[in-house]
């Protein structure tokens, strides 16, 4: 059983991990975007931020099955 | 509450004999939003503005002329009217004024530049006192020519010492931290000496305005300053004078700036109208609360010779500014709405909404009695210190006292679960309990989505009937009740066979389709991941927890060794809970807005709304 606890948590850093780094890629782009276009016109800002939030989602993602993941090894 | 303030669509049509009148009583009164009158018929024209608006605007720039003139640094205690009657004996003052603070400034220009010329000569003195060289001395010579010079580099004059010793005489004096050198050396030598000399940085030095003086220089260099002295006292005396006469009259300018920049305002706004010959037309709105008092007291200045015709206006069609009407507390979220964009005026207005769950949010996710109070400290602070940022502070505040009651909830006191010792009771253990955190969270997402859901229907309801609100919103809705219908009968708590919830679902999905297209069916999913997109609230909320213990936990191991490692404990627990905070206000703060902005607003949200600015003084204080 000690095994399936270790590949269990390896699989829950895995999920979270993972979302991250691909709302990070995600983020970065959509970021440098918002902030060249809030540059030129300052209403967007508000736009721009729902915007690059938008994949910050994925890691929850990742989280949730982490946390039912975690649940498993209990 | 739910809506912005409600406005009459107004029409005011008068003789163009009380136009005058009627634009005074309009700015005093600061209700009306006036429509700009676009040419569109036969009949109306575009409105000129007064003919006094000319003559205003030149007045203006003769104020703000002299304005420009005054000193910066003259500090005056409010504002004067002065003792004219009529705007002829205000230009004669202000012309006599201009003409003074010109002459002065001539003068003025004048005495600076033979200051700077005496500064210069003083300068150059100095240097041929220092070389020891008469000025007459420096005059053309039919075989020898001369140069002085300035350099910082010392092997220049090695370098003419070992080259041009036949040809050329000098004299080296120290100056300012550099070799002043005067070269005197034949005029067929030329080539030769500048050649050695450019070399080397340096920089000549031109003496034009010693030209016809005789005699020794320290003597003349006295002299000189003698004169400088005097010059600048004559420059104090003129800026003195200037300073007295700001003092007299900056109030009155100030005052007169404001009151010709309202009249200018004034002059200017038949241009918004539509005039004929001999009729004007005007086209606005107003509140509704106003509208009485805007009736009143058009009438009586216009002996009840005004058309006024109040509309209510029709939603379905047209547009109209939007006044946020809430009570006090509420009104500073509008900032967030400012920050997104205004609602029409034809929508449900969120803000109400926003300010119930944006601070619990927030509160949920730093949740801790210790930081809470901490940044309810520092926003009062910053309240006080930004009065621009008024609005944002109290948003925190209201964030920050959310952020204390949901630390009595999960009983965290900076990461401990004491205060002074005092074991704290916890109703939900943040760490421990996760699962239970975590369904919490997303119980707040699907109240929260269906909430936007609820309010879309009523918003395509009210704009373009029942039709289009039952299979553009509510069909969702119905989705949402076939997987319910559908899990309860799988797991027989109801007892109705399974399939009719697929089929309630697919009725959803297909009524979806009609409705907004593929693009519905698409969005499908969003159904799933708005609501999870809820588990934030946990997430988050978790990582500030886990990192203000993990804090405590290492000063606590560090306090156990004791000796030096004291100081670094608590080094660490300032350090870390300041930062700690820092990082959970900026994450309380985007991810309660997103959760509104994007999960929330998306469901119903139009915008585009245009801001009310009425006609008047206090549009110039927006």
């Amino acid at each position: 059983m000690a095994g399936d606890v270790g590949l269990i948590a390896i699989g829950a850093g895995l999920a979270i991990g993972l979302g991250a780094i691909g709302a990070g890629l995600a983020e970065a782009s959509i970021g440098a975007a918002a902030v060249g276009a809030f540059t030129e016109k300052e209403e967007l800002f508000g736009k721009g931020l729902i915007m690059t939030v938008i994949p910050e989602t994925l890691v929850i993602f990742g989280m949730v099955i982490a946390i039912m993941l975690m649940q498993l090894a209990h | 509450m739910l809506r912005t303030e409600r406005m009459y669509k107004l029409t005011v049509i008068g003789a163009k004999k009380y136009l005058e009148e009627v634009v005074d009583a309009l700015y005093d009164l600061g209700a009306v939003h006036i429509k700009e009158y676009e040419k569109s018929d036969e009949f109306f024209d575009i409105g000129k503005p007064f003919e006094k608006s000319e003559r205003i605007s030149k007045l203006l720039m003769k104020v703000r002329a002299i304005l420009s003139l005054l000193p910066k640094d003259v500090e005056v205690d409010g504002k004067r009217a002065g003792s004219f009657k009529k705007f002829d004996e205000l230009e004669a003052w202000c012309i006599e004024i201009h003409e003074k603070l010109e002459k002065l400034h001539d003068a003025l220009r004048k005495y600076t530049e033979t200051q700077e010329k005496l500064k210069t000569k003083a300068e150059h003195l100095k240097m041929l006192e220092k070389l020891n060289l008469k000025p007459e001395l420096l005059t053309e010579y039919s075989t020898i020519q001369w140069k002085i010079i300035l350099t910082k580099n010392d092997d220049l004059v090695k370098k003419l010492e070992s080259k041009a010793k036949d040809v050329c005489e000098f004299r080296v004096a120290e100056y300012d931290g550099g070799k002043l050198i005067a070269v005197f050396y034949r005029k067929d030598a030329e080539k030769k000496v500048n050649e050695i000399m450019s070399n080397y940085e340096h920089a000549v030095v031109e003496l034009k305005e010693l030209e016809g003086m005789e005699g020794s220089p320290t003597i003349l260099k006295k002299e000189v300053e003698k004169e400088l002295v005097k010059v600048e006292k004559e420059i104090e005396k003129l800026q003195e004078k200037i300073k007295e006469i700001a003092k007299r009259v900056k109030p009155i300018l100030l005052y007169w700036q404001e009151v010709l920049e309202e009249e200018a305002e004034k002059a200017e706004a038949p241009l918004k109208f539509a005039t004929s010959p001999n009729v004007f037309m005007l086209k606005g709105w107003v509140p509704k609360k106003n509208a009485e008092k805007v009736k009143k007291t058009l009438e009586k200045i216009t002996n009840k010779t005004i058309y006024l015709k109040f509309e209510e206006v029709d939603e379905k069609k047209e547009n109209a500014p939007v006044k946020f009407a809430h009570p006090k507390g509420v009104d500073n979220f509008q900032y967030f709405m400012e920050m997104y964009s205004l609602p029409r005026y034809s929508e449900i207005d969120p803000t109400l909404f926003v300010a119930l769950t944006f601070p619990v949010y927030f509160g949920f996710i730093l949740g801790d009695v210790g930081y809470g109070l901490t940044s309810l400290i520092a926003f009062l602070l910053l309240r006080q210190k930004f009065p621009n940022l008024k609005k944002l502070m109290n948003i925190f505040i209201f964030s920050a006292i959310m952020t204390i009651v949901f630390g009595f909830v999960y009983g965290e006191f900076f990461g401990l679960n004491e205060i002074a010792g005092i074991k704290m009771p916890v109703l939900i253990h943040r760490v421990h309990e996760t699962m239970d955190l975590l369904l919490i969270s997303v119980a707040i997402g699907i109240i929260h989505v269906n909430l936007g859901f609820i309010l879309g229907i009523i918003n395509e309801w009210k704009l373009h009937g029942f039709k289009k609100a039952l299979f553009e919103k509510a069909s969702w809705l119905i989705i949402e009740g076939g997987v319910v219908m559908y899990y309860l009968a799988s797991k027989s708590y109801i007892a109705i066979p399974k399939e009719t919830g697929i089929a309630v679902t697919l009725a959803g999905v297909v009524m979806l389709a009609k409705g907004e297209g593929i693009k519905g069916v698409v969005e499908l999913p969003t159904l799933l991941s708005h609501t999870l997109s809820y588990a934030r609230l946990m997430g988050a909320g978790i990582a500030s927890a886990g990192l203000a213990m993990v804090i405590d936990s290492i000063a606590g191991q560090l306090m156990a060794k004791g000796s030096v490692f004291v100081l670094f404990a608590i080094l660490l627990v300032i350090m870390g809970h300041v930062m700690n905070i820092m990082l959970g206000i900026m994450e309380g703060f985007l991810h309660s807005l997103r959760l509104n902005y994007v999960e929330f607003f998306t469901k119903f949200f139009i915008g585009g709304g245009f801001p009310y600015n009425p006609f008047g003084k206090k549009s110039k204080m927006r």
